[in-house]
């Protein structure tokens, strides 16, 4: 045979082979399992409402509920939802279904691992792919969740900017943070256990924190963990681009979007030189 | 093909500690540092030791020794699930596992959307899988459940589709562990033509199992680990007898299928004498032969049956005995004592035997102490047994 596959194991092998050739492993392992990402992830989605009457509709009935509450409690004054650009519904699912999609992604993520159980311990298939395909199901339904925009759109009679076509390719830099987040913690998850929990807590923080259902607050505390929170620039701008046409902070939107590829290869690297401790503690 | 140079495997003892560590070698492996992984920290052992062999093409390698001795974690290293901790592993060829089949079945799914999914985790294209489909239903046989999900299957079928696509996936080398024990003993004979076949093929097997029998007949050299050391390495019959000599003796420890029983009644050692209370293991034929049983009884037993069987080396057996059939009344016993079964000439061909010898209920349902197939026996030719012929005309 002239091209026989050779593997070597043997302990400390990134150390003996470079860190220049992390990036060629991870290139090549994720290359050649496209097909079983593309697998995964509708084995993912095709079980996601398989033994529910209604469905698909939770895609539609979270998110309503979610704002229903929020308008509730701007209505009724208890808090202050700032100055809006659109009518409070619009504007609020066209920031949620972004929070969403990074919320959810980074939570399947991050169970990835733990929830294949004995999978990991029995065959040896790329790890990498299976978390990367969990956040396949949230991309899915933010997908579908431009549907409900289109429609409040319509009964809100908000004419939309030209740049509204521009609104999905937000997913693109937020979807690059998840990833790189969840690859991440779906390691830690793996080993300590209280990340999982740790993460639930830290998101549901980070959904208050982030101006998503609500605009930027000008003073406080907020006001400050705002500037330094790179979901909340991609947020804005998606709903820049839908309502106005013109991102208002474009220096942050930038800055974020690197932020968001740093991210996405550090934790491909960080999950190739650390993957092989998994299976042997989970 | 596969070559393992002095390849070691740790683990912890305890949860906790074991979390630490993990955190602790994913920091050093994120700086760049060593993680020194060939050293053992507190309550860290070695599961494998120092293990070295090597399988050529084509040759099939036995995995032996009982519980815990390290043969499974073994198997994964060479699956590249658990990477060693000391020594390397080289691998020439693509690497199938026949390992827990069934792994990664989703039970809302169909069968023919598992066998995708599951083929593409196995590592499968899709080309291949298409080419393989309906070869994989043939041999699973579960034709008329295909579209039905998984969860509704029996355990049977679950096995049997779970191997059928195990042993579909192209693969160079395959890691069998224990599995030629699931199904039905139509199926079984199934898997092992099937194995078998793909050894004509050039394919390149190692084999995990308790099954001393399968073993001897798959493989042509094996592997015995104990605690995780290689005790033997060479010619399958070598290793086996070692094997089962180290079990007779007490000297195997955990868990084996060789010995189990309730021990409500222990055979502490069984001894084979001739004629002058001489301990031997080889007999000419027609001399006597007396197997000496000790026991130990820990609560008042009233009648229980001992039984012994000598099979020959296609694993037949030649001659049984039970207390029980031939109305011989052991009594109540309590503590310690001794039973001693005589043959007064051996009259069985020359050869090599296996001996079982066995402690049980008086209608033989519980087994309190079992031996099977630990004693080995030698029966050289001798005493000419009188025997004539006789003519009529």
């Amino acid at each position: 045979m002239q091209n026989e596959l050779v593997t070597i194991y043997q302990p400390d092998n990134t150390l003996k082979n470079g860190y220049f050739q992390t990036f060629k492993e991870i290139y090549r392992e994720l290359n050649e399992n496209k097909w079983l990402m593309y697998q995964l992830f509708k084995r993912d989605f095709s079980t996601m409402y398989k033994q529910s009457f209604i469905g698909f509709l939770w895609i539609f009935i979270i998110p309503i509920i979610n704002v229903g509450i929020f308008a509730l409690l701007g209505r009724s004054g208890i808090l202050n939802l700032g100055h809006l650009s659109a009518p409070y519904p619009v504007y609020a699912i066209l920031g949620l279904s972004l929070w969403q999609m990074f919320s959810n992604g980074v939570q399947a993520c991050g169970n990835a691992l733990t929830a294949a159980g004995d999978m990991l311990t029995r065959i040896n298939f790329s790890k990498k792919s299976l978390v990367i395909a969990s956040v396949g199901r949230s991309v899915v339904t933010f997908l579908i969740q431009i549907l409900l925009i289109a429609v409040l759109f319509v009964i809100f009679k908000v004419m939309p900017a030209a740049t509204i076509i521009l609104f999905p390719l937000v997913a693109i830099p937020i979807l690059m943070f998840t990833i790189g987040l969840g690859l991440v913690v779906s390691i830690l998850n793996s080993i300590v256990k209280d990340t999982g929990n740790l993460l639930s807590v830290i998101l549901m923080l980070g959904m208050y924190a982030t101006p998503v259902l609500y605009s930027r607050p000008k003073t406080g505390l907020l006001a400050l963990v705002t500037h330094y929170n790179p979901l909340y620039y991609f947020i804005s701008a998606g709903r820049d681009w839908s309502l106005t046409g013109t991102l208002s902070e474009p220096k942050g939107f930038f800055i974020s979007c690197i932020l968001a590829i740093f991210v996405f290869f550090t934790g491909l690297v960080i999950f190739h030189l650390t993957e092989t401790r998994i299976t042997e503690r989970v | 093909m596969i070559q393992v140079e002095h390849v070691s495997k740790k683990y912890c003892k305890f949860l906790k500690e074991s979390m630490y560590y993990g955190v602790s070698d994913i920091g050093r492996n994120l700086l760049g540092l060593s993680s020194h992984s060939d050293r053992l920290r507190n309550n860290e052992f070695w599961s494998v030791d120092d293990v070295s062999f090597e399988v050529k093409r084509g040759e099939t390698l036995g995995l032996v020794g009982a519980n815990g001795s390290g043969k499974t974690t073994m198997l994964k290293m060479l699956n590249g699930i658990f990477w060693p901790d000391k020594g390397k592993i080289t691998i020439r060829g693509r690497v199938g596992a026949l390992i827990a089949v069934g792994a990664g079945f989703h039970p809302l799914l169909t069968g023919r959307e598992n066998i995708y999914i599951n083929g593409a985790i196995l590592g499968m294209t899709r080309q291949e899988v298409d080419q393989k489909f309906d070869s994989i239903v043939d041999f699973s046989g579960i034709e008329e459940f295909l579209d039905s999900p998984v969860k509704n299957y029996s355990s049977g079928m679950y096995v049997r589709l779970g191997f059928a696509i195990a042993v579909h996936s192209h693969c160079d080398i395959l890691l069998i562990d224990e599995v030629l024990a699931v199904g039905d003993v139509k199926f079984q004979s199934k898997c092992i033509d099937k194995i078998n076949e793909l050894g004509r093929q050039g394919v390149t097997k190692v084999f995990v199992s308790h099954n001393f029998d399968a073993v001897e007949l798959l493989c042509q050299k094996s592997l015995y680990l104990n605690k995780g050391k290689i005790c033997k390495y060479g010619d399958t019959n070598e290793v086996l007898d070692q094997l089962k000599k180290d079990v007779a003796l007490g000297n195997v420890d955990g868990d084996n299928s060789l010995r189990y029983g309730s021990h409500e009644i222990e055979m502490k050692k069984v001894e084979f004498l001739d004629a002058n209370h001489q301990q031997k293991e080889i007999y000419k034929r027609g001399e006597q032969l007396q197997v000496k049983i000790s026991f130990y009884a820990k609560n008042s037993i009233k009648n229980p049956t001992f039984s012994i069987t000598i099979y020959n080396k296609d694993g037949l057996d030649v001659l049984r005995s039970l207390t029980k059939q031939v109305g011989f009344n052991t009594g109540e016993l309590y503590g310690n004592g001794e039973i001693v079964y005589v043959i007064d000439m051996l009259s069985i061909p020359v050869g090599k035997y296996w001996i079982s010898i066995g402690c049980w209920d008086f209608n033989g349902y519980i087994a309190y102490d079992h031996h099977e197939k630990m004693y080995p026996l030698i029966v050289e030719k001798g005493i000419d047994i009188p025997d004539m012929w006789k003519i009529k005309k």
